[in-house]
């Protein structure tokens, strides 16, 4: 019997460690036969004392692009963040300080180029409580969660593979799980052994 | 005792100006934590105007980042930008020639966690930096009575 050539499917779903959903995970899926993934020009806007989004993921050589919304001036920080997994990438320590948007224009903005995989923690120097996350990943099937805690993959490579989630409040590194991808659909739930802070408003 | 007292007083005269700003606002105000018009007629130069408005903010918020329950919440924050958004905020508050621009009280504590626990110990911060000024006591409740409302804001946590 001929082994079917298609893609398989992979849904991963992440959940807290009282098995409630948990949006805005990161689920990495390697292949056996690594595939990069594609630069990308993003934007992280500072809105409502957030950053919208607030966890980003992107590859390595992408220009990330810092916008102010807010009324007042944000100082925009990244350094390693405190999640497990491969630190920060090299020469991603950054801050710069953009001014406030005002009537008639938008606020600061700066650019930073990411060259490494890892994950970056972003904060604010002049409002300690915001919070942001840039995961810069070294795999071109990475997803962030859903509302449902759900990630779905429709162009994995068929075979082995591993996968990896990463969330930012998850400071022990959860062991990757093999997978092996064929013509059916695989169906993972991955618990987090914490249960994430709820944001307000 | 007396800072307990000063607290509840505070939050009584609070009560009784919010019902005002709601009596004298016809439209929704963006802003009801930072009004301006509920000044008291010279609570500014009580406080001693911008440069004892300065004076008091940077002893309290030195109070505040040293503070053993509630310091780690401003761990993050340079103390100097804090500083400029309180001096604003509070000389506004007492009628002083000034504009706070910065977020909504709501924007800015929504992450924090805050209970009423943290709030009131901030308040005993603020009241001991007030004395440590040499402002007086009934001076003391007038700011306080302006600042009170803004715990339906900031705390979060019940």
């Amino acid at each position: 019997m001929a082994a079917s050539a298609t893609a398989g499917n992979v849904q991963v779903q992440v959940l807290d460690k009282e098995g409630r959903p948990v949006p805005d995970a990161v689920v990495v899926v390697y292949p056996s036969a690594a595939v990069a993934p594609v630069a990308s020009n993003v934007t992280i806007a500072q809105q409502r004392m957030r950053f919208q989004p607030l966890v980003t993921v992107v590859a390595p050589g992408s220009r990330v692009r810092f916008t102010n919304l807010d009324r007042w001036d944000h100082h925009i920080r990244g350094t390693p963040s405190a999640g497990a997994g491969p630190g920060a990438p090299a020469g991603t320590n950054f801050e710069m300080r953009l001014a406030g948007a005002t009537a008639d224009a938008t606020g600061g903005e700066a650019d930073v180029a990411v060259h490494e995989p890892g994950a970056v923690l972003l904060g604010c120097h002049l409002h300690g409580s915001m919070r942001g996350h840039l995961f810069v990943t070294d795999s071109a099937y990475t997803l962030k969660t859903d509302t449902d805690g759900i990630a779905r993959f429709d162009q994995i490579p068929e075979g082995t593979a591993q996968l990896r989630v990463w969330h930012p409040e998850q400071l022990v590194d959860l062991p990757r799980r093999a997978l092996q991808i064929g013509a059916a659909p695989v169906l993972e739930s991955v618990p987090l052994s914490v249960v994430p802070r709820r944001r307000r408003l | 005792m007396k800072n307990t007292t000063a607290l509840y007083c505070a939050l009584l005269l609070a009560g009784a100006s919010l019902t005002g700003v709601h009596a004298q606002t016809p439209a929704a105000g963006s802003k009801p934590t930072v009004a301006a018009p509920l000044a008291p007629a010279d609570l500014y130069a009580a406080l001693g105007e911008k440069a004892g408005i300065v004076r008091l903010v940077d002893d309290f918020v030195e109070r505040l980042v040293r503070h053993p329950r509630i310091g780690s919440q401003f761990k993050d924050t340079k103390p100097a930008a804090l500083k400029e958004g309180l001096v604003d905020q509070f000389c506004q508050l007492s009628g002083g020639p000034c504009v706070y621009e910065g977020p909504d009280m709501a924007e800015l504590h929504a992450d924090m966690d805050i209970n009423k626990g943290d709030f009131n110990a901030l308040v005993e911060a603020l009241q001991a930096a007030m004395d440590a000024q040499g402002i007086a006591f009934a001076q003391q409740n007038r700011l306080l009575a302006l600042l009170a409302p803004m715990h339906r804001d900031i705390i979060t946590v019940h």
